[in-house]
């Protein structure tokens, strides 16, 4: 069979998806937050639906009565967290140090959730990982950085990544990422370059601006500022578009499903612009415009994706997946973790 | 009897099969394709909710999915057995601009009320509902913590203390909870009061030597017991911590970029919220004074003199929270003028 690209579609609209958002809003207040699972769903419905393949959309199956029961849950446990920490810190010692262990039960648990009620084409994904190789990712790396002085950071990152991908299925399928160690420390050793250019450059012009100066203190104090946000603003947003794309790029690039691999081809430029829009437009609108800039950052996205299949799209087998709880999930929302796929 | 075109899927391969679904009045739903022929029942069916114009799924009880454009068809199947009605109304709801509009005003308008009524009833109910151990605890754990961090032993003389104790036991045996007194030393707070839950009162150094005489300084810890019987200090806390939780509930699906607009409204309903709880005990400390036969205007006089030794330099400011001070000089000549 032939190798054939196909593209990744997203149809949402902002004005469709408002509507549906800001009733979501108001029917959570009105139900005192018991619509908010609800309202998830309903989310994350719209954006599923709306990404098509091949003509054929995503689809997002999760109950909301089971992510209500997991937020009540995953609710009490933190306000029972925040009760310890007002009564001993002895007590808040000893939680804390629970929740650092449950930490890699929680990532596990909320991502069997969302990929067992992710499907497409009528076939689940799944998620299936043991507690230790979690442990040693999320627990074991984060105390090797500090101690390497951050020169373990981008292996922590692969490590990540290849974590949450590797034990991905979709049906009988399993997902593989290849990138290599090598390839991570390229792209973080680029942008430390980038930043010790621009460090240099600025040391160079501030030199410059002293000895060409006369000027009293207030002027000094203007240039600082001025410094900051015309040189360290802008450099901050790229390095962080940068570290984005790149890393987003090669993940996927190296991906592979079967017979299938993904291409990404986001750029640097367009994820800092649309970064920079996206945050005036959400602060200048004091929130109105969060569902324009949740569309079309997923457009964007979509956009950049693509599939390459040299086999049959009809040959992906359904596994027999166990049911997820919707507890972990719950409690990664609440404690805002960031997976990051 | 209605037709529509959908594509089927069995469930256990990804196979995609084009067939006509006919949905027969009597509940009977047919389906037919190429390779397929297959019939169910209504009732055996889930049919999602609409939502916007995506592709609707339904799915068949044996684990057998299809999924069609056809909207309007699958919504006047659904009508016809009355299933689901809630979920057309949500449809209209969500589909019209002149709801969503009002979506936004009563969104806004509920979100406000929360905030100002409900987070501090709600809060004043839980404190109500709490052991006074708890309360306790928590205004020990926070002396602790102060005496570790803020300070030191009192340099006041003891004649003047005990005399002090005295005059402060007489004015809190008039309120229903037992109250300590406790003297403390502290550079960074300057003349200051502070009243922990449980009924733990704390005046610094400072302030005693500030108070040109007891009844000054007996207005000011009249003003702190107002604090404590109101419950003002653990009910602040829970307000807070209700508020964060409003403010991620409202905006915990809108994705973390709103993280900005979750904390700035919480900064500024909280100055909102101590200003009331100042008011609360300055009518309370006026009421006691009155009945200890102290005239409020040395209330006035301590409050002049704090505002003045404030004015320039501590890290801490007693009265940044407060009102402004002259608004309560005011307030307080008002009232006792009556």
């Amino acid at each position: 069979m032939q190798t054939s690209a196909k593209h990744f579609e997203f149809r949402g609209e902002a004005g469709e998806f408002f509507k549906i958002w800001i009733v979501n809003i108001v029917l959570s207040i009105v139900t005192l937050g018991i619509y908010s699972a609800w309202a998830k769903v309903r989310t994350k419905r719209y954006f599923y639906s709306n990404t098509l393949l091949m003509n054929t959309p995503f689809d997002y199956l999760a109950d909301p009565l089971k992510i209500l029961k997991g937020r009540l849950l995953a609710f009490g446990l933190i306000l029972l967290y925040s009760l310890s920490a007002l009564l001993s810190p002895v007590l808040q010692g000893a939680v804390l140090i629970i929740i650092l262990f449950a930490l890699p039960w929680i990532i596990i648990k909320a991502l069997k959730f969302n990929l067992y009620n992710s499907a497409y084409r009528n076939i689940r994904f799944s998620f299936d990982a043991d507690y230790l190789r979690a442990l040693g990712v999320f627990i074991g790396f984060p105390i090797l950085v500090p101690l390497t002085l951050g020169l373990a950071y981008p292996a922590f990152v692969r490590a990540r990544k290849k974590f949450v991908i590797d034990h991905s299925a979709y049906g009988t399928s399993t997902f593989t990422m290849e990138a290599t160690n090598g390839q991570f420390y390229g792209v973080y050793l680029k942008a430390a370059g980038i930043m010790l250019l621009a460090v240099l450059a600025a040391v160079a012009l501030a030199r410059l601006n002293q000895s060409l100066s006369l000027a009293s203190e207030g002027s000094a104090v203007f240039a600082l500022l001025f410094f900051m946000l015309l040189i360290w603003l802008p450099l901050f947003i790229t390095i962080y578009g940068y570290l984005y794309t790149s890393i987003s790029n090669l993940v996927i690039n190296h991906t592979g499903l079967q017979q299938c691999r993904f291409e990404s081809a986001l750029t640097t430029a367009a994820i800092c612009r649309l970064y920079i829009v996206n945050t005036l437009a959400i602060m200048l609108s004091l929130g109105l415009l969060i569902p324009w800039a949740m569309i079309r950052t997923a457009r964007y996205r979509l956009s950049c994706l693509t599939m390459v299949s040299s086999g049959d799209m009809n040959a992906f087998i359904a596994a027999e997946a166990e049911k997820a709880e919707a507890l972990g999930e719950e409690l990664d929302d609440l404690l805002d973790l960031d997976i990051g796929l | 009897m209605i037709t529509i075109k959908a594509i089927y899927y069995d469930g256990r391969s990804s196979t995609q099969l084009p067939v006509l679904v006919t949905f027969e009045t009597s509940g009977v739903i047919v389906i037919e394709g190429e390779t397929l022929r297959l019939t169910t029942h209504f009732n055996r069916t889930t049919i999602a909710s609409r939502l916007g114009n995506t592709r609707r799924s339904l799915f068949l009880a044996d684990g057998a999915k299809l999924e069609t454009d056809d909207n309007d068809a699958v919504d006047s199947v659904c009508r016809e057995f009355g299933q689901n009605p809630w979920q057309a109304i949500l449809h209209r709801i969500e589909q019209r601009w002149l709801y969503a509009l009002s979506a936004v005003v009563v969104g806004i308008t509920l979100t406000w009320a929360a905030i100002a009524f409900g987070v501090p009833l709600a809060a004043f109910w839980a404190a109500k509902a709490l052991p006074v151990g708890v309360e306790q605890q928590v205004g020990e754990q926070t002396l602790a913590s102060l005496d570790n961090w803020l300070f030191t032993a009192s340099e006041i003389g003891d004649a003047e203390q005990a005399q002090l104790q005295q005059r402060f036991s007489q004015i809190a045996a008039t309120a229903p909870g037992p109250y300590r007194l406790l003297l403390r030393n502290s550079k960074k707070l300057g003349a200051n009061a502070i009243a922990l839950p449980g009924g733990l009162i704390i005046a610094t150094d400072a302030l005693v030597e500030l108070a040109e005489n007891d009844e000054q300084m007996l207005a000011v810890l009249a003003h702190e017991i107002g604090h404590v019987e109101y419950r003002h200090g653990i009910r602040s806390i829970l307000q807070d911590s209700l508020t964060a939780i409003l403010m991620i509930g409202l905006l915990g699906d809108a994705s973390s970029i709103s993280s900005l607009s979750a904390t700035l409204p919480t900064v500024l309903v909280e100055s909102r919220y101590s200003r009331q709880f100042e008011q609360e005990a300055d009518r309370f400390a006026l009421n006691l004074l009155r009945e200890q036969g102290i005239d409020a205007e040395h209330f006035a006089r301590i409050l002049t003199l704090l505002n003045q030794s404030h004015h320039s330099d501590t890290e801490f400011d007693y009265l940044s929270s407060h009102p402004a001070t002259n608004k309560r000089i005011e307030i307080i000549r008002s009232l006792e003028s009556r």
